[in-house]
This record gives structure tokens, sequence and C-alpha cells, in this order.
């Protein structure tokens, strides 16, 4: 074959290639929107089905919906939908129906060995049921599934519906030996924090790495677990700026008056971002014992620890207030910050 | 002479003819290698509906974010797209409009958009700017803060909205895009997964052209119904689905649309902030971010995610597109020989190699040596050079292999997002995929040939104005 024939070979192999490519999304597209067309109507009946079978009345629970696959998945995303909408005796009667027609049975076999979406989407439909064997699959997804969204999804389910395994357990299994910061660990701590609060608390004394130690104290400081104040205090002299920051800001949240014997230590932090979190700490828990560190913090290089010592000075009223308004007086950077803050709190009131 | 020079350029034939040759089989393998990548993250991904799911698993703990809106002779639209904004289902965020000393009316349409009163604010005065005239604000949108300044350009407004803005992320949006309800929420999830590490996201652009928009909200995806949106509805598929998921899955991103990009904002302000002295801001900004990361020696990603949709207006008109097309290739001009000791420098790693070795191929070298094509094959088969059945090769093959790639990203198109609503908009589409080949493509090096004119010849940026025709009211 010389070179012509080949380059005419490839012209028309890539152009047939195309084409049949587009033949096939064509059709495909067709019949996904007829399928989404039967699905949208099956959906609509399902829900009536369903708000009819929950009724605490009238409804039964053990009424067959869905004989099909494809059925029981419209019927999953439907519970997950209501899951979080009823309570008492509705979702009961919800569970009960999911677990009639199929539906449980079905996540068990995507949660082992669907793909990653639906592993994911099925940890969402396995959560509300508390039987063991619904708590045994999320665990071993937990610690077993390679997907981390997988893992994680699972990790929401256990720690929300009950189930939740120890912190040793859920530490090796979202790797937090790998000391990563990630903001869906720290929403998983919130919960922690509000349902365990003294694993949270276990866990943020072990020494754990400086990113999980954290998102602990976060998470223990927004619960307003006042068990931890040991723990915040102590973080304020860590060696990383980043959990000493995070120390004030928990303490902030917490409110604590004991605050104030470590507040001097951040103030003068050579950190900026310790030091911002330390004024704001001083203004929310109104410390007028620092009025003067405050008012020297004004000429600060950093205009972010200028702006929160200006605020904080506001926030504490009475004292701090009348030394902001003296420094609004003068010609210099503390004093310009100190007019604007003084304008923009007037303009809120 | 003629017998001296004849043989030399005779001689040149040859290396040049194959210097063309390789260079279009060298844009095509990269095209080919960015489709594999994507779908490649497709098949790990798969097609995603969770934005309920996101929003029960990590709404309260989203990082804040400031939408710095620039805006520069908006006063049609400005009002619409700002209330859209403030309806967006994020936690916790404020829009900052930064007015970049509009001719027209902007101002005064946000102050009675909004009823707004002037506020004094201090700020941090880490970037440089043109002076700001005026703040204004309405406590009863919270969430808004309106500026007006001195005119500069986009990227000294988007300087100035940084300064303003107290929020650790910062999300820079065109005045007269549309953004999908969950998409900051869809792009802020790189932050949610690595805090530390996300610097900055971008997400995809689609046009609006042709799709039905009510209260700020795109209602009903259609197709424009004009032939110059349609031709770019095309190309926007590929450059986003195809091009930028490419590059997040080598980690060689050297783009994030202006249009809609989310960056941590104390990292912007340490890489300097947005470039005043280019017309590619864009491509800047994110340039100087990879210098800066790479200098501190620390892991980083700046990613790039499908989901979150941002729908913009695209030119209908030739003039309109020409300009457009031109400040592009003159912006990555610019951002290309800027930085040019990023080329192949090992110290930049992947940006270096793979992100400034494409830049080099497809906007350096690409429209010339295309262009050079056009008129170098013609020319050999006039001379009898080339056998006519070579020249009707080469063209094919072009046309093929453009058709080929273009289609390839609509499958991207149709497995991750299926946002087009009719079986027959594929149709269509394929349609374009081929047209597109058949002078537009050829039109468009063109223009990009005149981008590396005014670059050459050192011609200064402005705000690119855009003559609109407006979205299709619901």
């Amino acid at each position: 074959m010389d070179g012509k024939a080949v380059l005419w070979l490839l012209c028309a192999g890539l152009a047939g290639a195309a084409t049949l490519m587009m033949l096939g999304l064509v059709a495909r597209r067709y019949f996904l929107d007829r399928r989404a067309i039967r699905q949208g109507r099956r959906r609509q009946e399902l829900v009536e089905r369903v708000i009819v079978a929950i009724d605490p009345l009238s409804g039964d629970e053990k009424a067959p919906l869905v004989g099909d696959d494809a059925g029981r998945r419209l019927l999953a995303q439907i519970g997950c939908d209501f899951m979080d909408l009823v309570r008492g005796e509705d979702r009961r009667k919800l569970q009960d129906l999911l677990e009639f027609n199929g539906v449980v049975e079905m996540a068990l076999v995507e949660l082992a060995t669907g793909p990653v979406r639906r592993r994911e989407a099925a940890t969402a439909v396995l959560a509300p049921f508390t039987r063991q064997e619904c708590r045994a699959a999320l665990l071993t997804s937990l610690e077993h599934d390679p997907d981390p969204s997988v893992r994680m999804s699972a990790a929401f389910a256990l720690v929300e519906w009950g189930g939740m395994p120890s912190m040793s357990r859920l530490v090796a299994a979202l790797r937090m030996s790998e000391d990563k910061r990630s903001l869906r660990l720290l929403a998983l701590f919130c919960h922690i924090a509000e349902l365990n609060p003294a694993e949270l608390l276990d866990l943020a004394a072990s020494g754990t790495g400086p990113n999980v130690l954290i998102l602990a104290l976060h998470a223990l400081a927004r619960a307003g677990v006042l068990e931890a104040l040991p723990l915040l205090l102590e973080a304020t002299s860590h060696a990383a700026a980043d959990v000493r920051a995070e120390a004030y800001r928990s303490l902030a949240r917490l409110g604590h008056p004991a605050a104030e014997g470590v507040l001097a230590a951040g103030l003068d932090d050579p950190e900026w971002p310790v030091r911002v979190q330390a004024a704001m700490c001083a203004g929310r828990i109104g410390l007028v014992a620092f009025t003067g560190t405050l008012v020297g913090l004004l000429d600060d290089g950093e205009w972010w620890v200028r702006y929160r010592a200006a605020e904080a000075l506001g926030q504490m009223g009475g004292q701090g207030l009348q030394a902001l308004n003296s420094v609004a007086g003068q010609e210099n950077a503390a004093g310009r910050i100190a007019q604007l803050v003084l304008s923009e709190r007037e303009e809120a009131a | 002479m003629t017998e001296m020079i004849l043989p030399f350029l005779l001689s040149l034939v040859e290396p040049v003819a194959w210097f063309i040759i390789g260079t279009g089989l060298a844009q095509n393998g990269v095209y080919f290698l960015q489709l594999w990548l994507a779908y490649r993250y497709l098949g790990r991904r798969g097609y995603d509906e969770a934005g309920n799911t996101l929003w029960r698993q990590y709404a309260d703990v989203t990082p804040p974010i400031a939408l710095l809106v620039p805006a520069f002779n908006e006063e049609e639209t400005i009002v619409e797209s700002v209330r859209s904004l403030l309806a967006l289902r994020y936690a916790s965020f404020e829009v900052i409009v930064v007015n970049d000393g509009s001719g027209d009316g902007t101002l005064d349409a946000l102050v009675r958009g909004f009823d707004l009163a002037p506020v004094r604010r201090s700020w941090d005065d880490a970037l440089p700017h043109k002076p700001i005239r005026g703040i204004y604000r309405n406590p009863a949108f919270p969430s808004l803060l309106v500026v007006d300044k001195d005119n500069g350009g986009k990227a000294d407004a988007l300087n100035a909205g940084i300064n303003l803005s107290r929020m650790p992320l910062f999300c820079a949006v065109d005045a007269d895009s549309v953004l999908e309800p969950d998409a900051l929420l869809r792009c802020v999830e790189p932050f949610v997964d690595d805090p530390d590490e996300t610097v900055a996201v971008g997400g995809t652009i689609r046009l609006a052209n042709g799709c039905v928009v009510k209260d700020g909200c795109v209602v009903s995806v259609g197709l424009p119904k004009r032939i110059l949106p349609l031709l770019q509805t095309m190309e926007y598929l590929r450059a986003f689905l195809m091009g930028r998921l490419a590059w997040s899955e080598l980690k060689a991103v050297t783009l994030i649309s202006g249009a809609f990009g989310v960056f941590r904002r104390n990292l912007a302000v340490e890489a300097g902030g947005y470039s005043h002295d280019t017309v590619g801001e864009d491509i800047e900004i994110i340039v100087k971010i990879h210098r800066l990361m790479v200098s501190r020696g620390k892991p980083y990603r700046i990613q790039f995610v499908p989901e979150p949709v941002c729908w913009t207006e695209a030119p209908s008109s030739l003039s309109v597109l020409r300009r457009q097309r031109i400040r592009w290739q003159r912006g990555a001009l610019e951002t290309f020989f800027r930085h040019r000791s990023m080329l192949f420098n090992p110290r930049y790693g992947r940006i270096g190699t793979l992100g400034f070795g494409h830049m080099l191929l497809v906007d350096v070298l690409g429209p010339p040596v295309e262009v050079l094509g056009y008129l170098f094959f013609p020319l050999l088969w006039w001379l009898d050079m080339l056998d006519t059945d070579y020249l009707v090769i080469f063209a094919a093959l072009a046309c093929v292999f453009g058709i080929f790639i273009s289609v390839g990203s609509l499958i991207l198109e149709e497995l991750e997002l299926r946002r087009f609503p009719r079986a027959r908009d594929l149709l269509v589409l394929t349609g374009i995929a081929i047209v597109e080949n058949l002078g537009y493509r050829q039109l468009n090096n063109i223009w990009r040939i005149e981008g590396w004119w005014q670059f050459l010849r050192g011609t200064k940026g402005n705000w690119g104005a855009m003559t609109r025709v407006g979205f299709t009211r619901g």
C-alpha cells in the first residue's frame, strides 16, 4: 500500500469513527430521554404511593411498590429525600417500606460491588437502617473501600445514625495519620463533637498531627464543649502557628474568661494570623484588661491585625470604645483604622 | 543572483513542509492525549447529580467566598446579574461589585436597584489600583458591597475587589455571566477536600446564547440560533471539557477563565494580584501563582472541576468576535514571553514542560504555522511541486482530525454534563463540528495572527468592551 492510500485510509477511518460515535451518541440520548420521561412519571407515581404508604393512620408499609432494580433505585432516592423530612412513626414506616421493597438488599449489593457513585449513594440509603447487617456493611466500607469519598460517606452514616466505631478505627480508616486537613473531616468532627465529645477530646489529647488537631479543636469549640478548655489553653503555645491561631479562634467561640491568662502571648505572637485571632478573642470575650495592648496593635504592620484590633476595641464597648475614639483623632495609620471602624459601627447600627 | 536564491529556496521547501506537518501532527497528538485524559477522569468520576448530597454533607463548613464582579458599562444588565448572584446556594458569601469608572449609568442603576447609600469601609491596601471614589451598601442587602473607582481596566477592578474582600476565598465573575445555583458549592469542593494544598479552582464556561434566562437563572437550555455563537459553543466544549480537564488531570493548568474562578485570597495577594500590563490577566495570575508556589517548594493544586457551570453570552458579530480573539491571543503571548524562562525549565516541573510546552505549540507556533500551511501547500501545488492528490489529502486530514476531536468533546459533554436537552441538539453540533473546519477555523487563525502582530507592536490593552444582544428573557 502506498503513502497516499495509507493517508486516505486514515482519513476514512477517522471520519467513519466520528460518524459512528455520533450516531451511537444520538441513539443513546434518544433512549436516555425516553427513559428519563418514563422514570419521571414513575417517580411521580412512586412519590404519591410512598406518601400514602407511610401515612401513620391508613398507610401500609408492606405495600409492594417496585419489582425491578430501576424501580428500587428510584425508591431509594425518594427514601433518601424523605428520610430527613419525616420523624417518629412516619420514619419507621418509611424504613419498613424500603426494606419490604428490597431497597436495602439492593443497596447492600451496590455498596459492595457498584461503581464509586453508586457506592456513595448506597451509604446514604443504608445510613438510617440500624440492623446489624447494614452497620457491618457500612463499617466494612469505611475500612476497606478504595475510594476516600465513599469511606467518608460511610463514616458520616455511622456517626450520624448510630454505630460509630471507636475513634482509633476512624483514625485508621480515614487515614488521619497523614494529617491532611479536610473540611469534610471537620464536618464529621462537628457531628462527633455533638454526639460523643469524649472521643474527640481523646483524639485531640493524643498528640495527633497539627492539621487534625486544628479540626478537632474547632469542632469541640463549635459544639461548646467546655472540657476542651485545658486543651485549647495548651494549644496556644503549640509550635505550629496555625494551631495557635485556631486555639485563640476556638477560645473566642467558647467565650471563656480563662483565655485571659494566655492572651498576652497571643497578642504579642510573631505570626500575624495568631495576633489577629488573639485580638478577635479579646473583643469577643470583652477582656478590657487588654485595651492598652489592642491600642498598640492599631499600629501593627499588618492591616488585618490593625483592623481586628480596632474591631475588638469596638466590641468591648465602654473602655474599648473610649480608647478607639481617642485614637481616631490621630493623623496616622492607627487613627485612620480607628475612624473607619467607628464609621462601620455607626453604619451597622 | 536568481540562480543562487532559487536553489536555496527550493532546498527549504521540504524542511518547511515537514515542519508544518510536524507541528500539525504534534497539535493533534496533544488533542488526542487531552481527550484520553478527560475520558479517564470521567471513567473514574462518572455522571454526577449529587448537588443535594454535597449540600447535606458540607454546607456548614464551606469556606466563605467573596464574589468579585468587575463592571464596566453594564447599565442594562448589572442589577439582574447581581440579583442572581445574591440568590446563589451557598452558606457564606458576599458580592463585591466594582464599577470601573463606567461611562454609562452602571453605578446609578446599582444605587437605584438596591437602594444603596455611601458608606465608609476600611480595606487592606495590599494590591495597587486606581483610586476608589466611593463605597455603597444597604443594610437590607448585607451581602452586597458596591465599589466605585476610577477607570483602570478589569485587572485593576479585580485588585480593588481583592483588597476590599474580607473572605479567605474570592471568586472572579464577569458581570454579564450567570452562575448556576450550585456552582459555588461544587467549585469549592477541592477546597473542602484539601484546603491547604488547593490554591485555585476553575469551572466550566458555557454559552447562554439560545438559552432562556429568568430572574438571573438559566431556566431552559438551548442552542444558539445564529451561526457564530453555534460555532463558539463547540469551541467552548472543546476548551473546557477536553482541554482544561486534561491539564487538570496532569496538574498543569495554566488558565482559569476570567469569567469564573475561585482563588485563595492570601496567595493571590502574595503573587501580586492581577497584572495591569496585560490583556490576559486571567492566564497571567495563574502563572504567577505557579511561580510563587514553586518558589515555596510546597505541594499545591490548581484544579478544574467540570460540573460548576457559568453561563456567558458569546459575541454574535464578526467584529466583536475578532476583537475578542485578538485579545486572547495577545494575552497568551504576553504571558508566555514574560515567563519564557519557565519553558522546559525542570525547576517548574509539569508547568514548565507540559503547560508551557503546550502554550508554545498551540498559542505561539500554532497560528502562524497553520496559516503558513494554508499558503504554502497551495503554492507548492501551483508550482507543480505537490501532487493534487496530496494537497486534497492534507486538507482532508486536517478537517477530519478537527472533526474527530470535536466529536470526542461532544461525547464528553454528553457523558459528564448532558446539558443539551434534545437529541436533535447533538446532531446540530455534529454538523457544526464539520462546518467549523470549512472557514471558521481558518478565520480564527487569521485573527490570531493579528493578535501576534499587535503583540509584536506592543499595542496597549483595554477592557475589550463587548456589544451584547442580551439573554433571552423568560
